[in-house]
């Protein structure tokens, strides 16, 4: 991430927790600067939610410092974050317009204000017809929508999302992905964690990439790709060309003239192509697969490799 | 040992009123909330109007007395009557106390003795609203005897089992009962027979009737009777109480009445209500709690609130909540503060004005909020630590049962109100605000009263500061009693 540019949103420094004894999140760092997308990736129990309260203040962290918009997060920013924890809730007795001008008005919104921008956001987001039902008569997926209209409906700068597609639908989920891309179109800062990496994929530029408690990767989404094994499919009638390519693959398999192999780490797929043409082996098709975050957060997590 | 400095947290007013809106109206638009609160307050006036209501359902019964001795009838129906003016006449001088005005009360007082319950039942029927007169019956006899309508059992068994009825006034009636008095192998026997085996009013008349035949016999014997002894018994010697802390020239000299008892009731009745309050709300704010961590709420309010600005934002709405539920019983304290001062006799009202004093007022009002913050505060940080209802019932035990043992201080103070167990209560924080309330009418030294205060005020303090820090290590830690040991094993931990 480029430090230099505009200021951080986020600042965490050396943040470690634990609890009970046991290390949740071990002497993490990293920046946010304003208008990014953080993708906060990790398996279940990477240490994710932890990292992202302390970075709230809602946890103290036994070591290191956090510092939000500039500020140490003891004195949080308030009215300028909008936070959809991983635990969701909302009053049940509330109606849903209620509840979301609540949370609006305690970040600061005048009351009809906060009651209009309720209204409004419930209609964009196609909720308009149970805007006075109680949260407790809603289905799981409607009150998890009503609460994100609640973490956003104060407009924040800085909006955390701890795994915000998690319970929806795919429907809902492309509702909330559009969301996401509609509230950053604002230039406003959105980091949000989630273990289905295909999430990030669609919607980062960046990857923080998190495994018991260490941050592993953190960097843009193509440095993160590149860590991923490379992929090829070949078609050819050759009988020596896993001989050929013994030196250059992990793993290589063949099934008639279809030949399927992983790359080792630094291969390129040109790298293949040249060794093939060396060896003047005859392909009928060459098709390099495009590398996935699963992958190279698997291979990642499985070397080690701490960036 | 090293221990966090104690410092005022930041809050925004806003934040923390809103807080406070939200608890408040959250309860308060609830059917349960005011079934709650109003339920004991209905239940007392259901209490009060139901000998009205059922003396106004309740049907006169027709008895009949078939005397084959033609000894006792006659005196039964005259013992009737003597009682049930006597019961008139005591339930009318309950219902003058508070429809007569005190200027009053003397000439009804002289009408009923004088004249006898029907023109005094007159009287007090003028003075009764006529939208309460509606509903309320001025006290009658509910048993009338009848002529007997035949000279047998066998012949009186149609009108008691409904085959044939008596006519009273011109109007038909039912028959209820007959006593049959009569003699057996020279022994008086009295039979009574009835088809409504659960009223017993004749039955029992007539037993007072015996024995009083019987004591009139016994005295007879011995050259007495029971006139002289009844004069004699009015005439006996009694017990005068005085009070050599006050002085002749007191209202009423030194003499004890019912004006130096009544401020103790009164101090009684506040330690017991501000007892209750400071139990129901506390128990509200620990459910509040509770029910926002179950539910899930507590961390997407704290991501736009300070914990400080949650804290007493629900210490707040809940005092509203509270006062909200005392209103019906305000309400109903100040009206019959009214009423005893425009009806009740002198001794009330002098009793009443000395009581609720304004030194009263203000330290009632001091040790309610002191009360409720010292309490509310503990219940809230129980509540962050607990997980579920049934945690919370488990770490609330021990705190009802120290406020079940602080409220035992009201019978003490009105007994022993000089009692030096109760005068060290009033030092304990967690019993100085029922314990301090209750002494204020015997007068301690104001040191006393104040140093009560000032050791409530200094606890309250420190049971805010602590129970915050509870709460903060309860709610944002996310780990309960564990993370609440973690935390005291690291405060506790020797420092080099």
């Amino acid at each position: 991430m480029n430090i230099s540019s505009p200021p951080a949103v986020l600042s965490l420094n050396n943040i470690s927790k634990s609890f009970a004894g046991k290390a949740a999140v071990k002497d993490v760092s990293f920046e946010i600067t304003k208008g990014e997308i953080i993708g906060f990736l990790g398996p279940n129990g990477a240490g994710k939610t932890t990292t992202l309260r302390m970075a709230l203040g809602l946890i103290l962290p036994d070591s290191g410092s956090v510092r939000l918009f500039g500020e140490a997060s003891g004195e949080r920013a308030f009215g300028r974050i909008g936070f959809l924890p991983e635990e969701r809730g909302l009053y049940r007795k509330m109606s849903a317009r209620d509840a979301i001008a609540h949370i609006a008005r305690l970040n600061g919104m005048k009351k009809a204000a906060a009651l209009t921008q309720a209204d409004t956001m419930l209609d964009k987001y196609g909720l308009g017809d149970i805007k006075r039902k109680k949260i407790k008569t809603l289905s799981k997926g409607m009150a998890q929508k009503v609460q994100l209209i609640a973490a956003i409906a104060h407009d924040p700068e800085f909006l955390v999302l701890d795994e915000p597609f998690s319970g929806l639908d795919p429907v809902n989920q492309k509702l909330l992905e559009d969301m996401v891309k509609g509230i950053a179109a604002r230039g406003r800062t959105i980091i949000f964690s989630t273990h289905v990496m295909e999430h990030a994929e669609r919607l980062c530029s960046t990857i923080i990439l998190m495994s018991g408690g260490a941050k592993i990767y953190d960097g843009d989404l193509e440095g993160a790709l590149a860590h991923a094994p490379r992929r090829l499919v070949l078609h050819t009638g050759s009988k020596k060309v896993k001989t050929a390519l013994e030196a250059l693959v992990l793993s290589f398999s063949q099934d008639g003239p279809v030949c399927e192999m992983v790359l080792k780490p630094g291969v390129q797929a040109h790298d293949v192509l040249d060794i093939c043409i060396a060896k003047k082996i005859k392909l009928d098709k060459f098709e390099p697969e495009r590398p996935s975050l699963h992958d190279a957060f698997v291979t990642m997590v499985s070397s080690g490799d701490l960036s | 040992m090293k221990f966090p400095a104690l410092k005022f947290p930041v809050m925004s007013p806003r934040r923390t009123l809103l807080i406070a809106r939200r608890d408040f109206l959250g309860y308060v638009k609830t059917w349960g909330f005011w079934l709650t609160a109003l339920g004991p307050f209905f239940g007392i006036l259901f209490g009060v109007l139901m000998p009205f209501l059922m003396a106004k359902s309740e049907p006169v019964l027709y008895a009949a007395i078939l005397d084959d001795t033609g000894m006792h009838g006659a005196a039964i129906e005259k013992q009737l009557e003597e009682e049930t003016e006597w019961r008139l006449a005591r339930d009318l001088r309950e219902l003058a106390k508070i429809t007569v005005p005190r200027a009053q009360k003397q000439e009804f007082e002289t009408l009923l003795k004088q004249q006898g319950s029907v023109p005094a039942r007159a009287y007090l029927k003028q003075k009764i609203p006529p939208v309460f007169a509606r509903f309320i019956k001025l006290p009658e006899s509910k048993l009338k005897f009848v002529p007997v309508p035949a000279q047998s059992m066998d012949a009186l068994t149609p009108y008691l089992t409904g085959g044939q009825q008596i006519s009273v006034d011109g109007a038909k009636q039912s028959l209820s009962g007959v006593l049959h008095l009569y003699q057996e192998d020279g022994v008086l026997k009295a039979d009574y027979w009835s088809t409504a085996t659960t009223k017993n009013a004749l039955i029992s008349l007539t037993n007072r009737y015996f024995r009083s035949q019987a004591q009139t016999n016994y005295l007879q014997s011995g050259g007495l009777n029971s006139v002289d002894l009844s004069a004699e018994r009015s005439d006996a010697v009694q017990v005068s109480s005085f009070n050599p802390a006050k002085t002749a020239e007191d209202e009423g000299g030194q003499k004890v009445t019912s004006k130096d008892r009544i401020p103790y009731y009164v101090a009684a009745a506040f330690s017991v209500i501000l007892w209750f309050t400071v139990f129901t709300g506390a128990y509200m704010l620990l459910v509040s709690m509770v029910e926002e961590k179950i539910n899930k709420v507590l961390e997407m309010l704290l991501a736009s609130t300070r914990f400080s600005e949650i804290f007493f934002g629900k210490l707040l709405g809940v005092a509203a909540l509270t006062l909200a539920s005392l209103l019906p019983w305000i309400i109903l304290g100040v009206g019959g503060f009214f009423m005893a001062m425009q009806f009740g006799d002198g001794a009330l009202a002098a009793g009443l004005a000395n009581a609720i004093s304004a030194k009263m007022l203000m330290f009632l009002v001091i040790f309610f909020v002191l009360g409720y913050v010292f309490y509310g505060s503990m219940f809230i940080a129980l509540g962050a630590l607990a997980e579920s209802m049934q945690d919370a019932s488990t770490l609330m035990t021990p705190m009802v049962l120290l406020l079940t043992a602080c409220i035992m201080v009201v019978p003490i103070g009105i007994a022993y109100p000089d009692s030096s167990l109760l005068a060290a209560a009033q030092w304990f924080p967690f019993s100085a605000p029922f314990a301090a309330l209750i002494r204020l009418p015997s007068d301690p030294p104001l040191w006393e009263t104040l140093g009560s205060v000032a050791v409530l005020v200094a606890s309250s303090v420190l049971v805010v500061w602590f129970s915050a820090r509870l709460f903060q290590h309860g709610v944002l830690s996310g780990g309960g009693m564990a993370s609440v040991k973690a935390w005291f094993g690291r405060k506790l931990k020797p420092t080099k």
